[in-house]
Parts: structure tokens; sequence; C-alpha cells
């Protein structure tokens, strides 16, 4: 076999696509041959490289744009809350008895029948 | 699948969200023009969509889409050049300018080594470094076979590592 040809066969390995008998001769290659070896470690560090521009492209992708993960603890957080305050506003508001004294005064006000007596 | 098959439009949008940004970046690194890269996504998921009855059920949705886009992108390319033959004994597509080079970091420079290649070279090592897809799979998407990927595979390797030598030795 020629360089080359053992050259396509690195190719081959670190995709994970050269069989185990072809990995052990294309090693016994290498031990022996410096521009085979110098091949490898170039095509691994090509894809380092690669590797290293789609960790950026991923980071630049988090940065720009809140994640989906946020949003959807975010809204139904900020809506929970939002309840919250609304249902113990409600509580604090009626505990005081002002509730019914502003809807006797917007019934008066409206016309409308006011609240009926209590019987008891 | 199942409910995408049955035409459920949220499941179509779920499948949109999801992979968009994988077919734009194909798309994008394959014409090295971002507008029409958007358009080639828009209509990959315009064919995606009336093509869904025809995805089988063992296929990846990914590689799917990416036969569609490559479809596209490949379709304009037909029709953008006037002799409409993309393959080439030489593997690059265009020289880079020295002074596009100078003063940028590896990594953008192996990005604009590998946006010179010709199309046929740049999608497998696209396929294969960016989406981590089997020769097997990546055969499927460019419609060729194993050993034509193994070969283009070698081909796009070696001449990178040869244009790429002087910034690796820098590095090391």
């Amino acid at each position: 076999m020629t360089c080359d040809e053992y050259q396509e066969q690195v190719s081959q390995y670190i995709d994970g696509e050269l069989g185990d008998k072809d990995s052990g001769i294309l090693f016994k290659h290498l031990s022996s041959c410096a521009e085979c070896r110098l091949f490898l470690r170039s095509t691994l560090e090509l894809r380092s490289k690669i590797h290293d521009e789609m960790l950026m492209e991923a980071q630049n992708q988090l940065q720009a744009q809140p994640s989906r993960l946020t949003t959807a603890f975010t809204l139904p957080l900020v809506a929970l809350l939002a309840a919250l305050f609304l249902f113990l506003g409600i509580t604090q508001f009626s505990s005081t008895g002002q509730y019914y004294q502003i809807s006797d005064r917007t019934s008066v006000e409206f016309g409308q029948p006011a609240l009926p007596p209590n019987p008891f | 699948m199942i409910r995408l098959k049955a035409g459920d439009a949220e499941a179509f949008g779920e499948l949109y969200f999801r992979y968009r940004p994988r077919v734009y970046r194909f798309a994008l690194k394959l014409l090295r023009d971002a507008d029409l890269a958007e358009d080639i996504v828009q209509e990959t998921f315009l064919k995606a969509r009336s093509a869904i009855q025809n995805l089988l059920q063992s296929s990846s949705l990914l590689a799917w889409l990416l036969t569609i886009t490559r479809n596209e992108v490949y379709g304009h390319l037909r029709k953008s050049r006037s002799n409409g033959d993309v393959s080439d004994e030489d593997v690059w597509e265009s020289e880079t300018p020295i002074d596009e080079v100078v003063g940028k970091e590896t990594v953008e420079i192996v990005q604009s080594m590998i946006a010179q290649l010709k199309p046929d070279y740049r999608e497998v090592i696209l396929l294969r470094e960016y989406e981590q897809m089997p020769y097997a799979e990546i055969a499927r998407v460019i419609g060729d076979t194993e050993s034509a990927v193994k070969a283009r595979l070698f081909k796009a390797r070696k001449a990178l590592v040869k244009k790429l030598k002087p910034y690796f030795g820098e590095q090391s």
C-alpha cells in the first residue's frame, strides 16, 4: 500500500469508519511513517478547529437570543407571581371591609340595588 | 413522526424550530450567501411540508431535510452556472486571496478555506464534521455511494491540510 492509501485510511479511522483489522495495519504503518503521522495529526487539528468554530457559533447564538428553557420557566413564573399578588391584594382589601363599602357606593352611584340586607 | 404525517401544524412548527438553524448553516456554507441561504431554507421547509408523506418511518429527519436542502442548493447552482458542471478533479472552487487570511485566527482561516472548496467536496466536510453523520447517511443525503463519500472526504481533507499546514505549524 502507498502512503496515499494509508492516509485515506487515516481519514476513515478518525471518522470511526475503519475496521479493527485495518486499524491495526494502519497503526503498524504509522509507527514507522512520519508523513502519515503528520497527516493524522493535521486532520485531527482540522477537526478541532471546526469544533472550536461550532462552539463559538453556539455561544454567539446563546448570547443573541434568550433560551427557550429560560422563557419556558420565566413566563409561568411571572404569571404565578402576578396571580399571587392579585390574590393577596384582594384578601388584604376584603379583610379591611373596604371592598363592601366601595361596592355599596358604586351600586348607589349607578342606581342599581344595593347589596341585600343581612337577614340576621 | 406520526403527528407530522397526520399534517399536525404544531408538529411541523416544532420540526422547523428544531432543525432550521442546521438547515440554514448547511445552505449558507454551501452557497456562501446569507440571503440566498434564507430563500433555500424557506423552499426546503415548504417542500418538506408538501412531501412529508414520503418520509419513511426509519429515516432521520435531519438527513431527510438536508437532502431536500442539498437538492435546492444544487438546483440553484445549476441554474446560475452556464456549464452546469460542478465536478472536477480539482477540489478548489477559488483561491483565497492572501489578504483575506492575514491576521486572522486559525479558526477563521479554516472556515475561509472550507468555503473555497467546490460544493461537492464542501458538502461532505459539512455533513461529516458539522453534522457528524456516518458515511452511510452522507451517501443517502448526497445520493452517491459510501466509497464516493470516503474518497471525497479524503481528497477534501488532504487539500485542506496541505493549505493549512503553515497555520497549524504556527500553533503547535
